[in-house]
């Protein structure tokens, strides 16, 4: 579908409407400019791109070193493969002794041995056979073209990754030019292609396969954020190609998740799903992912977390949220006494085991999200496009619940300061704007405000950007005294 | 029946008959000649000096493009071999990911790197973790236990 079409489809839907729906709701004529789809995971610091153009990109690497080197392109491969593609390290060495390099990389021989004599035997098979059935290296070892295609077939068969490949004589340096593994029949060739274009992308810092099964992109980093929404839809760290986590560093998360499961005593205290009802005591099972909670019995609105009074959080109600910061515990000082040290980590975790339930019943949210889109447009009689802020809001909501889950484990590890500070605040708009979201987005049908859900939606991802952006770098001062 | 890998393994033992290893004895199966028998003799200047290794070497289908099987038959305290008598050597690796064999590796040049391995015991990659840990420790004492063990069951 082009442009024009498509908005013509838009109007379409729009005019139906309005005309359906009447006065009950007020429309919004286009799309809010401030939807992001993929929200916090912000590809614009990503690029996509398909193994065909790696290839090209390989492909100008060994023209342009073939021609400053003056060498035939399988040598330069060969170095680049033995000093991980780094072109300092490759060039330095090529400028301190080309016949070093050539030789630590396999091109050239440590004693070049006598030609053989035909009829030659093969080594592998003992066999005798003339001058045209035998494959020559440079190294001056001979195989017969059968026994040698025999290997190669073994070596990509069972999964070679390393595309230097040896002359199959024993203690030999040599390794194979792909001119000469690429001579043979396909599929070697292509196979072989795809082991070099594999160990590019894998020295590569700023490149890496996309994680999804079968997905063919390999994603290109442009910046320092961390978390990507592939093209294919799988969402994945850059870093160490788990679930995406930020703000929290790969590092900082394994240690946390260590920490956490070494301690699963506390843990299973803290992940029980029933709180007391801060008001009348009532037991209240918690199964919907919003933290503001109304007990049914005496209908105290308090907070899951800090089980304070709802009252008090949020700004709407002039209230401030700020359940993130430990209370009782002197952040400042530098070395927190045991039971101090207990209640901190008690703090972090309970925010983060909370967040992470409420991250799954938005993934729950998520999955019913159809049937949810079909009741609205059957409800208020109206278009596909207009039931779209239904899937946003929830895919924003997964995206927040699992920044701010992640976000406890940093703030956990964060030394006081004012880098500290800034987070915290950037914490707690976030994760006052996302109860409000998630309440929205937990509503019955008749009852949801789009106007208030898409506003929240905008809202929402400047503040999930503004978190994760203002932690990518790298200077972060780490907590010792955990 | 003849294959391309039985032609090898028979000029193979052709060679070892006529150009005999100091001390190695290779003799295959009466009625499987893929099926060797090999008596790998302790490398003089070691713990294991003296004692005589039985060894079993099965060069199978896939032989030569992938390594024979090999096993220690004798006991042998040995950290690169375990209780079974696998052996932990790169040529010889099972795991097709790690293993260093190529076709061009002769069962004699096989052995010879077995009888190093005997004299250069590797500990940083282990098999048998509790042998390794106790070269580590108390070199000394693991190689009296290993003298022991090679007078007990490799004479």
């Amino acid at each position: 579908m082009d442009r024009d079409s498509e908005s013509e489809y838009e109007e379409e839907v729009e005019e139906e409407f309005e005309e359906e729906s009447g006065e009950e709701m007020m429309v919004d004529p286009s799309p809010p400019p401030f939807v992001v789809k993929d929200s916090g995971l912000d590809n614009e610091h990503f690029t996509f791109i398909n193994v065909a153009d790696i290839k090209t990109e390989i492909d100008n690497l060994l023209s342009e070193y073939e021609q400053m080197f003056q060498i035939p392109s399988d040598d330069v491969l060969r170095i680049l493969l033995q000093f991980q593609w780094k072109r300092d390290t490759v060039q330095n060495k090529w400028f301190d002794s080309p016949e070093r390099i050539l030789f630590e990389s396999g091109c050239t021989p440590a004693n070049p041995s006598t030609p053989p004599t035909y009829p030659y035997e093969c080594p592998i098979c003992y066999c005798s056979y003339e001058q045209n059935d035998i494959v020559l290296l440079n190294c001056g070892h001979g195989f017969c073209k059968y026994c040698f295609t025999a290997h190669l077939k073994q070596l990509l068969k069972k999964g070679q990754t390393n595309p230097q490949i040896r002359c199959p004589q024993e203690q030999c340096t040599i390794k194979l030019p792909s001119s000469l593994i690429k001579s043979f029949n396909e599929p070697y060739a292509s196979q072989y292609n795809t082991i070099v274009v594999t160990d590019y992308i894998g020295q590569r810092k700023n490149l890496r396969w996309c994680p999804g099964a079968n997905c063919p992109w390999v994603i290109r980093r442009d910046g320092l954020l961390r978390n990507v929404a592939c093209l294919c839809g799988t969402k994945f760290c850059f870093e160490c190609g788990g679930p995406p986590h930020m703000p929290v560093s790969c590092e900082l998360r394994r240690k946390w998740l260590e920490r956490i499961q070494a301690d699963t005593e506390n843990l299973d205290w803290i992940t029980a799903n029933t709180k007391q009802c801060p008001k009348c005591r009532n037991p209240i099972e918690k199964n919907e992912g919003c933290n503001h909670m109304t007990c049914r019995a005496c209908r105290h609105e308090f907070c899951w977390i800090c089980l304070g009074d709802w009252k008090t959080h949020g700004s709407s109600t002039g209230g401030y949220y700020s359940c993130n910061r430990p209370k009782n515990v002197d952040l400042e000082k530098k070395q927190m006494s045991a039971k101090a040290r207990i209640e901190y980590f008690t703090h972090y975790l309970d925010r983060y085991v909370s967040h992470q339930k409420s991250h799954e019943y938005a993934e729950k949210q998520k999955k019913n999200i159809l049937e949810k889109q079909e009741n609205y447009m059957r409800h208020f009689n109206c278009g596909r496009k207009v039931v779209e802020f239904l899937a946003d809001s929830v895919d924003l909501l997964v995206d927040c619940r699992n920044a701010l889950m992640n976000s406890y484990i940093l703030g956990f590890y964060l030394a006081p300061g004012v880098k500290k500070d800034l987070f915290e605040m950037q914490q707690q708009q976030l994760e006052a704007s996302t109860e409000r979201l998630s309440e929205l987005t937990e509503k019955k049908v008749p009852d949801t405000n789009r106007q208030e859900t898409l506003d929240f939606i905008g809202i929402t991802s400047k503040f999930l950007h503004s978190m994760l952006e203002g932690m990518v770098d790298s200077l972060l001062v780490v907590r010792t005294d955990l | 029946m003849s294959t391309p890998a039985i032609k090898r393994i028979q000029k193979e033992l052709a060679r070892l008959q006529s150009d005999p290893l100091e001390g190695i004895t290779v003799t295959p199966a009466e009625d499987n000649i893929r099926y060797l028998t090999v008596i790998l003799p302790g490398p003089k200047g070691t713990c294991y000096e003296g004692g005589k290794f039985k060894l079993e070497v099965f060069c199978g289908e896939g032989y030569p493009m992938q390594p024979p099987q090999c096993r220690f038959l004798t006991r042998i305290y040995h950290p690169n071999i375990d209780r079974l008598g696998r052996i932990c050597l790169d040529i010889i690796d099972q795991n097709p990911a790690k293993c260093q064999w190529t076709p061009a590796i002769q069962i004699g040049s096989m052995l010879l790197s077995i009888q190093s391995l005997l004299s250069e015991p590797n500990v940083d990659d282990p098999l048998d973790e509790r042998v390794a840990s106790h070269w580590r420790t108390d070199r000394k004492g693991a190689e009296a236990e290993a003298r022991r063990q090679t007078l007990q069951h490799a004479k």
